[in-house]
């Protein structure tokens, strides 16, 4: 498990905040068109393993890589171009903008950036090519008659599903979604698994961090469970949910 | 080691004061999330209140007594009460702005109340100035330097039982260690931030007064430079550790003892670097210490960012009325210049022709804090610059102002750039603190030097030269049709950039900046290619400026005019073209209609403080107080409109936000 395998391989990764250590030499992989479920209870280091990986945080030690390129040291919108897109579990959107201007900012920032200077002069307006994009981009996520809808009068489902939409427009080679399904109803939860179900044929993997159970059992062709900063169990969905490790740290001691 | 101490000692009066205003702007800080910059004006309406008081023989415990026992605590509790309070605590910009409103506004209202007249340094508390007392390892010691820090350790004493003593001093305590867990326990209750907000500004009165006679005369400019020590002292502490703050106030007193008794009065050293120690000292701790680059960071992506501004008037109004308000603008606009050039009298002219050039140092506002979202405390330095090397390179090198100002616009713009680079990690309250720190250091170090800011009389600049014709004999119509040119040419930049995808990743930028680059926006670029456009457009408003008045000095570019157009701009609305362009033209407007009152009424200060009372509801309405105003007009238009024609389209006005928003307090009421 030393070598850097897979779309995005994290490696022997450990974070400590002073004295808390949130991640433990953890080592995971994503290959092409996989998705992965990361479950573990709350405070297990999920979200600290996510900000890893997209790079809003510094590991103490370990690493992780992109298609076998380490990213160590990369700054978020280095890693962000070579294709590593993500969600957050608190809703970053940008308040000021349209839905179409999400993903219009976020093709033209992204994987196939055009032109460096030309972004001083030219129109904020997509071309015929971006517009064909972001119409199917937002088709995808079921919000295709909101080009012009200011993102604060959006529900907050309708907002996680547009941070996806925003991730996924440069085609990234993996993305990173943290709790994608929080706060989503029983409609906008179907839409988020029908999008994810979609994304191997694109050849983009997933590391999916999520509570909603169920979801994962559907989409997840793999699982790993962190607690603690540590992995305790890795395999299939069923799988996993069988070890007593597993069972321990889901419903507490005293279950074995 | 004589020497050493004898130079040293001092330092130390003086290093009290900075270590008391530190004190209460890390307790204020801590308890309130407030950074109030307004303490330097509080410290010095106590100091002035105190010396009129003493002047007019009333005695030195009684004025003592109302200066700064009642009158420092009553202003810091209205503060609390009618301004800080009301801001919602997510609002960084919102509260940065107030405060230095505060700042920008006390020295303007003693001037109007008490007139402009020379206050010399008032008697001291206790001691006689005088006496020596006794020798400090051979240093005389002098009654001023003993009763400055018998008074510091006697505070620090009291504020020390205080705090360990009381349950409401333990409460205050908890907060300043931890202000987050205060907030979860919902202890941060009315009665401690009252109690934060009048000791602290209680300190700042009494550091005021302290401070007063150590001066021959009693100016504010020596409370602004008092603030910075303070906020360099309370920035060794990561403004969180009150002994720390101490200490580096004391510390930096001695080191400015030092470099003052070892550098030779002729030296450059002590005409240059010894003015600037307090800022040059505030600037590298903001860029190297990590835990105060991290003050505004947290783990929320949206706690940091304010309410987004309602969508512009323009985006939401219809149709009609836009075309009505379009024509009727430019009609407004054309009648105004026609005016100008035909029937209006010189002086008047002189005004319009200022509020347009004024206009596009505004348009530098729009740049950086409408569209980068940063307060920037030295855009008036980045004016100066453009000015200086334009007039520079006039005088000595023969070339045409206008070259000259291109010129002058390319190397404020590039000090802009590189200015950008040890702010490229801050965001919000430091990156204004180092802008602020920047402003001061030119101030005080480069802009007195005759090869900057020219010899004390100032430095002439001249009227440009358009082929044969020469705007300086051809009355200042010409100038005026000139400076309208820029403007337009500036207005049309701005736009162009507005409008392009730089424009639309720094909207997304400023919406959330972890959002944004983790699609790939890269915020230093932005950051960079922001200030440095800025810092151009202030150094060409700035040249022209300089050329208008036909002569151009440091006091023209000071930190205070910095401070002022921040003020100004977010009144009238930082989003937009047509807020800069309202707020120059309004600026010099008002001031000219203000200047026909009599005595001091028409000295200007009036306007500052109008604008500085219009710029306290930024934290309510970020889109401006005009932008605000024009909406509801705009909405009721509109219903006036629709009651006689009902609607054929619908004009669809934005919702209230949900979603997204959720958690971030709602500041539209
Ligand atoms: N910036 C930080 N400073 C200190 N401790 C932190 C920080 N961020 C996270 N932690 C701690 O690290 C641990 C792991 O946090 P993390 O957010 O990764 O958990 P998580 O698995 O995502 O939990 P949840 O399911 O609640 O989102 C927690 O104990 C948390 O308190
Ligand atoms: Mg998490």
């Amino acid at each position: 498990m030393s070598e850097h395998q897979g779309v995005l391989s994290v490696r022997s990764l450990s974070v400590s905040f002073g004295g808390l250590v949130a991640l433990d030499r953890v080592d995971l992989d994503v290959a092409e068109g996989e998705i992965v479920g990361l479950i573990g209870p709350n405070g297990a280091g999920k979200s600290t393993l996510v900000n890893c990986a997209g790079g809003q945080l510094e590991p103490t030690s370990g690493s992780v890589a992109l298609d076998g390129v380490p990213l160590t040291g990369k700054a978020p919108y280095r890693r962000a171009r070579l294709g590593v897109g993500r969600t957050f579990q608190r809703v970053a959107l940008f308040p000021e903008l349209t839905v179409e201007a999400h993903l219009l900012a976020a093709l033209r920032a992204g994987r196939q950036r055009p032109g460096r200077w030309s972004e001083l002069v030219d129109h904020a307006r997509p071309s015929a090519a971006e517009a064909r994009q972001i119409d199917e981009m937002l088709g995808l996520v079921g919000l295709a008659d909101q080009h012009d809808t200011q993102v604060t009068t959006l529900p907050l489902g309708a907002c996680r599903l547009l941070e996806i939409a925003r991730a996924l427009i440069a085609r990234p080679r993996v993305l990173l979604a943290d709790e994608p399904s929080a706060g989503l109803d029983r409609r906008e939860s179907a839409m988020l698994a029908s999008v994810l179900a979609q994304l191997p044929a694109r050849e983009i993997g997933v590391l999916l961090v999520e509570h909603d159970l169920g979801l994962v059992a559907r989409v997840c062709d793999r699982v790993v469970v962190l607690d603690v900063g540590h992995v305790i169990a890795e395999g299939s969905f069923d799988g996993v949910m069988e070890t007593a490790e597993v069972r321990r740290a889901y419903l507490g001691q005293g279950v074995a | 080691m004589n020497t050493f101490l004898s130079y040293a000692v001092p330092g130390i009066p003086f290093g009290c004061t900075y270590a008391i205003v530190a004190i209460g702007l890390v307790l204020t800080y801590r308890t309130t999330g407030v950074f109030n910059f307004g303490f330097g004006a509080q410290a010095f309406l106590s100091a002035y209140v105190y010396t009129v008081l003493t002047e007019d023989g009333v005695s030195v415990p009684l004025a003592f007594l109302i200066s700064v026992v009642i009158l420092a605590p009553a202003l810091g509790w209205a503060l609390d009460r009618f301004l800080f309070r009301r801001i919602s605590p997510t609002n960084t910009t919102g509260k940065l702005v107030s405060a230095v409103a505060v700042l920008v506004a006390l020295p303007q209202i003693v001037t109007l109340l008490f007139g402009s007249s020379t206050r010399f340094a008032p008697p001291t508390l206790f001691l006689n100035p005088g006496r020596v007392y006794f020798h400090a390892f051979s240093t005389p010691i002098n009654g001023l330097e003993l009763e400055t820090v018998i008074v510091t350790v006697v505070t620090v004493v009291l504020l020390s039982l205080v705090l360990r003593g009381s349950q409401l001093g333990m409460t205050i305590r908890a907060a300043v260690e931890s202000p987050r867990l205060l907030e979860l326990e919902g202890v941060r209750s009315e009665r401690v931030l009252s109690v934060a907000w009048m000791g602290s500004s209680l300190m700042a009165g009494l550091a005021g007064v302290l401070l007063a006679p150590q001066y021959p005369t009693v100016q504010p400019e020596d409370y602004a430079i008092l603030l910075v020590a303070a906020l360099a002292a309370a920035a060794l502490g990561s403004l969180a550790d009150i002994p720390l703050a101490l200490v580096g106030g004391v510390a930096l007193g001695v080191i400015e003892g030092l470099a003052s008794g070892y550098f030779s009065p002729s030296s450059v050293w002590h005409t240059g670097l010894l003015p600037a120690i307090p800022f040059l000292l505030l600037a590298l701790l903001l860029v190297g210490r990590r835990r105060l680059r991290s003050l505004e960071e947290s783990d929320d992506p949206l706690a940091g960012c304010d309410p987004p501004p309602p969508p512009s008037i323009l985006v939401t109004r219809s149709h009609e009325l836009d075309r009505v308000v379009r024509v009727g603008g430019r009609v407004l606009a054309l009648a105004t210049i026609i005016s100008v050039l035909t029937w209006v009298p010189g002086d008047w002219g002189f005004t319009l022709t200022s509020g347009v050039v004024y206009s596009i140092v505004f348009l530098s506002i729009t740049l950086i804090t409408g569209m980068g979202g940063e307060v920037s405390l030295c855009q008036a330095t980045f004016a100066g610059v453009g000015a200086f090397i334009a007039a520079q390179l006039a005088v000595h090198h023969g070339v045409p102002i206008l070259l000259g100002a291109v010129i002058g616009a390319g190397g404020a713009a590039v000090v802009g750039a590189v200015g950008a680079l040890p702010a490229l990690r801050l965001r919000g309250l430091p990156l204004a603190l180092l802008t602020l720190a920047l402003a001061l250091l030119a101030d005080n170090a480069v802009f007195p030097y005759s090869w900057a800011g020219g010899p004390p009389g100032g430095l002439p600049v001249p009227r440009p030269m358009i082929g044969s014709i020469n705007l300086a004999t051809t009355s200042s119509k010409g100038f005026f049709v000139l400076a309208l040119a820029f403007l337009f040419v500036c207005a049309v930049a701005v736009k162009r950039v507005q409008r392009a995808t730089v424009g639309l990743y720094l909207g997304a930028l400023r919406g959330s900046s972890i959002g944004a680059e983790s699609v790939g926006i890269n915020p230093s670029t932005a950051k960079i290619l922001v200030f440095a456009l800025s810092a151009g457009m202030a150094g060409l408003g700035g040249a022209l400026y300089g050329s208008l008045q036909q002569t151009v000095t440091p006091a023209d570019f000071n930190y205070q005019l910095s401070l002022v157009f921040v003020v100004v701009v977010v009144t009238t609305g930082v989003r937009t073209i047509e807020g800069a362009i309202q707020a120059g033209v309004g600026f010099m407007v008002l001031q000219q209609l203000l200047s026909y009152l009599p005595g001091r009424w028409g000295g200007g200060g009036i306007a500052i403080v109008l604008f500085a009372f219009g710029s306290l509801t930024y934290a309510a309405h970020p889109e401006g107080v005009v932008e605000y105003e024009k909406r509801i007009w705009t909405q009721r238009a509109e219903r006036l409109i629709h009651r006689r024609h009902p609607p054929t389209n619908g004009v669809v006005m934005a919702a209230a936000p949900v979603g997204v928003l959720e958690g971030v307090p709602d500041e539209h009421v």
